[in-house]
Formats: structure tokens, C-alpha cells, sequence
């Protein structure tokens, strides 16, 4: 005898394949209606269990396209952030940093310098002082002749 | 990408010792149920003539087993060292396929697949130590006493200025004749501090 009730009654799931990522096609809705309600899970009331979960999860998926382009002017935005709080320590102007480096020979972007400015203190100050030499040298020597800044400590004679 | 696959670091991703000094295969068994019957294991029946002998013999470390089963779709089951299981559907696929997965199982981690969310890792992040607010501040500066006078040239306050003013105008009573006589004398009396 082959007994097939038990089999009739389950809900048909094509299984998901772990390395690809992507669902193979499932022919009973609640799997798909399930999919919505695990990425709506952390939402509030009604809008994580009623059919308002699609609509605010799309609107989610909107927010997560649109994100993209902000979050790298964000970052770059908090990397000079960053970059001009640690020279203002160290009395210069952050504003002239890039174009000193530039003509130093020194290219750093904004994420290097913001992660050594915190993990690599003496680093950032012996870059700084590169770009303050650089700044205060008279244009004729390539500089820009900026009065006195920076940290005033010795690198050049240690390169 | 997947929606529904999590995200992990370098670290828990990929543990990067195995192979150093010793490479151990992590699958540890795999068992491979098919009907005999059906068409949607005819891929699996065919791999099971044709290549799981070779399978099974180029991986001593890998248990194979074999469980048909009436009335079922094919399913590979994967068990590994770190105890992960992961059950991968064989309906209706060829034999290249099926070897094409028993390939993959062969060379898993067990780890589970998910998202890399960083690209870097590293155990000892800062070298010279955070920057903290007395990094760029001498130590001396601990041991200050307050007034401080410092050796730096400072330009004159205003009062200062004033002063300087007034006494070179006295000096070279260059400022005298701007002053009429009766002012002078009113000017040398309001003078504080003089008798």
C-alpha cells in the first residue's frame, strides 16, 4: 500500500539553495507571504503581521536603494570631519591638507588619514608636519607659503 | 544578493588555519536519499552508477551513504565537523548537476554562507595606541601651576597699549603741543600714584 495523505498535505517548499542565495520557484503562497514577514519582523504592531508588512517592507527596500549613494557622502563627509578635528589639534588647517600632500608626493585618501588620525596618532602627526613644511614653503620651492603651523616636529631629518 | 542571507566578519567567516599545516576535510558524512522508481532521481541514479565509487574512494575522510527511498524527492544531506546539516534538494536534476554539488559539499567549510561585511581584518588594529585626549599634549602639562606666564611672544593688550602710547607721548613730549597749557597741569595732577 503507498500511502500519500501525509504527503498531499505538505505545504510544498523548494528548498533554497545556501551558496546561490536565491529561492528556487515555491507554488504555496504562505512561503512567499513568510519571506515578507522575516524581513518585517522588527517592525512595530500591525505593520509586522498584516498584509501592511509588504507595503512598509518595500518602502524599506526603496530606503535601501536611495541609502546607497548617502551613506559614501556621509562617510566622506565624517572622514573630513574627522581629518580636520585631529589637524586642529595639531594647529593647521585641514583645508590645505590635500593639495600639500598632493604636492609632497603623499596620496593618502580621506579614509586612510581619518583611521590613522585615530589608530595611528604619531603617523598622522608626522603627516601633518609634511604638509605644514610643504605649506609653509615659498611658492618658488613648490609650497605655498603659508605663515608658521603645524606641529613643528622633526620628520624630514628621519626620512 | 540574497534577502534573506546574514552578514558576518572575516573572523567568523573564514577560519584560515585549516591547510597551514594540515588540511582536514570537514564534510563528514553525506547520505543521499532517491526513490528508485521516480523520474526526479534519475539524475541521482545515473551519479550513483557512474561516479559516487570514485567519490567515496577520493575521500576517505567522507562517509557515504545510500537510503532509497519509495515515494520521496531526492535529497542530499550534508553533515560537517562543526555539526552543521544542510539538506540540498536533487529533484529532477542531472548528473552533472548532482556532481557539481557533491563538489561543493566536498570542499565546505561548514560555515554557514552569509554576506561579508567587511573585507579587512586584523587582531592588533592599533599599533602606536588610540589616540586619546593627552596624545598630542606634552606630559609636563600635568604639573602646571596656574598664573602662567609664558615665554611665547604674545602681542600687548589693549591696556597695554594705551600705556605705551601715553608714555612715549610723555617721553618725547612729541603729544605736548597738542595740550594747552591748562590741560597739562590738569593732566600732572590726576596722575595716580604720584604725590
Amino acid at each position: 500500500m503507498v500511502f500519500l495523505t501525509r504527503n498531499l498535505f505538505v505545504r510544498r517548499h523548494w528548498h533554497t539553495s545556501q551558496f546561490f542565495g536565491h529561492e528556487t520557484p515555491s507554488y504555496d503562497r504562505v512561503w512567499e507571504k513568510r519571506r515578507i514577514y522575516q524581513q518585517a519582523a522588527h517592525y512595530f504592531g500591525r505593520f509586522r503581521n498584516t498584509k501592511l508588512a509588504r507595503r512598509y517592507f518595500t518602502r524599506s527596500l526603496t530606503y535601501q536603494t536611495e541609502g546607497r549613494s548617502i551613506r559614501k557622502r556621509v562617510r566622506k563627509e565624517l572622514w573630513d570631519t574627522r581629518i580636520e578635528g585631529s589637524c586642529q589639534e595639531l594647529d593647521y588647517n585641514a583645508w590645505y591638507m590635500r593639495d600639500a600632500l598632493t604636492r609632497a608626493g603623499v596620496y593618502l585618501d580621506r579614509k586612510v588619514l581619518a583611521n590613522i588620525a585615530l589608530t595611528e596618532p604619531r603617523t598622522f602627526r608626522a603627516v601633518t608636519e609634511i604638509a605644514a613644511t610643504k605649506s609653509m614653503d615659498a611658492p618658488e620651492d613648490g609650497g605655498m607659503g603659508m605663515k608658521k603651523c603645524g606641529p613643528g616636529i622633526d620628520v624630514y631629518s628621519k626620512l | 544578493r540574497g534577502l534573506m542571507l546574514s552578514k558576518t566578519f572575516i573572523s567568523q567567516n573564514a577560519l584560515m588555519n585549516n591547510g597551514i599545516g594540515r588540511y582536514v576535510p570537514q564534510l563528514a558524512r553525506v547520505t543521499i536519499k532517491f526513490c528508485k522508481e521516480h523520474g526526479s532521481s534519475q539524475g541521482v541514479r545515473r551519479y550513483i552508477e557512474e561516479e559516487i565509487v570514485d567519490f567515496a574512494r577520493k575521500n576517505p575522510a567522507t562517509v557515504v551513504y545510500l537510503k532509497p527511498r519509495r515515494h520521496r524527492s531526492p535529497v542530499l544531506v550534508a553533515e560537517f565537523l562543526n555539526g552543521q546539516t544542510y539538506y540540498q534538494s536533487l529533484h529532477m536534476l542531472g548528473s552533472d548537476t548532482v556532481s557539481g554539488f557533491m563538489e561543493i559539499y566536498r570542499g565546505h567549510s561548514g560555515v554557514v554562507y552569509s554576506e561579508q561585511g567587511k573585507y579587512t581584518y586584523s587582531d592588533h588594529p592599533s599599533i602606536q595606541g588610540y589616540w586619546n585626549p593627552t596624545t598630542n599634549k606634552e606630559p609636563a602639562s600635568a604639573l602646571y601651576k596656574f598664573p602662567r606666564h609664558t615665554s611665547l611672544p604674545q602681542e600687548p593688550t589693549a591696556t597695554e597699549m594705551l600705556q605705551q602710547l601715553f608714555n612715549s607721548q610723555q617721553n618725547s613730549d612729541g603729544g605736548a603741543e597738542h595740550f594747552s597749557q591748562g590741560e597739562k597741569d590738569r593732566l600732572e595732577t590726576r596722575k595716580q600714584g604720584e604725590s
